[in-house]
């Protein structure tokens, strides 16, 4: 009898997009439509990777909606668009990842895969618009988990944010884990779209990076390294940013 | 000529060769073209530049120089044919940087279709092999018949037994070190400066790609090339990057070549088949399918 060595590996990412009314500014909201098209193409071509990777794509304002439940991009015929509308809530975002990201790997569990650890793909031009204290609440219920007692969220994801036009102070709280994240911002004086398409450039590396050591013993979640950034955008980690 | 003339040494200054477009960049270095030049035969040739020098070990890279010089000509082709072996190592005023091999033909190329609706030519490793059929479809790549997949095995099959032979190990056999060509269905494998030269070693430490790792044996060994040869096998008949389990090619193959797989998925290395069986299973089923075709040919 052969072995039956492991089951087959799945690393779940979370694309989530801020579209409240200011992405449409600076060709914001153009910079993140090319977002599935460039991961679609870069899937395609690697299909050993688009083997391990599933993408799920949630935008947010107001509410937050899944455009594309959690499945195979690089098989999908069209690219996801995104629409402006309302505000910001980041409250609204946190919660409907964490319902997704639950049924997501429950189901994915169910199916006899080897589930890794989700990562988050969070992208936004702006301070949430949810009372103070509020979307912090919405982001720990996201992303605490306590193995001891096993209370909180066991399927947290890992969170790499990207902001053009975010204040900093905020970015840095959405860093998670804290020790081996990063977040990704827009460069003073840069164009919001370009640094936004930079960061995509960013966001498809590490999903190829991510999706090829997957299975390999270390952490499933790789970022590219900093000299591989482009001009318009710069990468700090939690201890860096003031 | 298709070899490097007799004179050129197994070691060339980078200052002598010049250098073309980039054509890959791996993880150990970058492969770029080299301007053809009298002395350098016609065969196109590639220069393979290490990001770092240093963690080379340029007697055991030499050594891998020298056990293809050292062969007769025979061997030597086919080495030069079915492998992208370091032909002569190349040093700068530093010290050694890396090493020339003969460019893949294009045969070992193909053009695959994007999502976006454009076209990207790719090299033809054998994760093209392993795509389902609609993932095949999508990307516009032929997807070979079963009978062309076995023809691909046994190529295979018989070099890993040829290298076998001659005490080397190639250590990383995976998806993305073996080459396939679609009209001939022949193979190439890359990557050949990581291969461990019986008594010698290899030049890099070792690497193992995921999904393709012998869960019995961390350090490569002749019997966990076996493994991941049972991997390609199950993996190219089966269309499925991750199956380890012969369960779902059964039906494709005959009862030695079963008998070979289990034993060469087993968790016990001591308990895994020479590449000679392997090779000797190849060479019955490629002279029965000659002798169908030829009684095919009588009628």
């Amino acid at each position: 009898m052969a072995d039956q060595q492991g089951k087959a590996k799945i690393l779940p990412f979370y694309l989530v997009v801020d579209v409240s009314y200011s992405m449409t500014q600076d060709g914001k909201i153009d910079a993140a439509n090319g977002i599935t098209r460039e991961l679609r193409n870069a899937l395609a071509e690697h299909p050993v990777i688009a083997d391990k990777v599933r993408f799920s794509v949630i935008d947010f304002s107001d509410e937050a909606q899944v455009l594309f439940p959690l499945g195979d991009l690089s098989m999908q015929n069209d690219d996801v668009q995104f629409s402006a509308r309302g505000g910001t809530s980041y409250v609204a975002a946190f919660q409907t990842l964490r319902t997704e990201i639950d049924r997501d790997v429950r189901q994915l569990k169910a199916d006899g895969f080897d589930v890794h650890r989700p990562a988050v793909f969070f992208i936004s031009d702006g301070d949430p618009t949810d009372p103070d204290g509020e979307w912090q609440r919405a982001f720990a219920e996201l992303t605490s988990y306590d193995k001891t007692t096993k209370t909180g969220f066991p399927y947290y994801p890992n969170v790499i944010p990207f902001g053009v036009g975010a204040a900093l102070g905020t970015l840095k709280e959405l860093i998670f884990p804290r020790n081996r994240s990063k977040c990704y911002m827009a460069k003073d004086g840069a164009n919001p779209g370009d640094a936004l398409r930079q960061m995509v450039e960013v966001l498809v590396a590490s999903t190829m990076l991510s999706g090829a050591s997957v299975g390999a013993g270390g952490p499933a979640m790789l970022l590219p390294d900093a000299g591989d950034l482009g001009d318009d955008i710069l990468e700090a980690d939690y201890e860096t940013l003031v | 000529m298709s070899e490097l003339e007799a004179p050129l040494p197994g070691e060339v200054s980078l200052s002598t060769i010049g250098l073309t477009r980039e054509l890959a960049r791996g993880g150990l270095g970058v492969i770029r073209e080299v301007r053809p030049r009298p002395g350098l035969g016609d065969r196109p040739l590639v220069f393979k530049r290490f990001h770092d020098p240093a963690a080379v070990d340029w007697a055991a890279l030499r050594a891998l120089v020298e056990w293809r010089r050292s062969l007769k000509q025979g061997d030597r082709r086919r080495v030069d044919r079915e492998l992208t072996w370091p032909l002569a190592v190349v040093g700068g005023e530093t010290g050694p940087l890396g090493f020339l091999m003969y460019r893949v033909s294009s045969d070992f190329e193909a053009s695959v279709r994007t999502p976006s609706g454009g076209s990207r030519s790719v090299v033809r490793e054998a994760q093209y092999l392993m795509v389902n059929s609609p993932r095949a479809a999508r990307l516009g790549i032929g997807e070979p018949s079963d009978a062309q997949r076995l023809e691909l095995i046994w190529r295979l099959v018989d070099l890993i037994a040829f290298l076998h032979d001659r005490q080397i190990v190639v250590g990383d056999l995976s998806t993305r070190n073996v080459l396939w060509s679609e009209l001939d269905s022949r193979i190439v494998l890359v990557d050949c400066d990581s291969m461990i030269l019986g008594g010698v070693g290899s030049p890099h430490p070792p690497a193992v790609t995921v999904d393709w790792d012998d869960p019995a044996l961390a350090v490569p060994a002749a019997s966990s090339d076996i493994y991941k040869l049972a991997l390609f096998v199950v993996r190219t008949l089966g269309r499925s990057f991750q199956i380890r389990s012969s369960d779902e090619v059964i039906a494709a193959l005959d009862s030695t070549a079963r008998t070979l797989l289990e034993r060469s998925l087993c968790s016990d290395p001591g308990h895994r088949p020479p590449a000679q069986a392997w090779a000797a299973w190849a060479s019955v089923r490629r002279a029965a399918r000659s002798s169908r075709a030829t009684v095919i040919d009588a009628i």
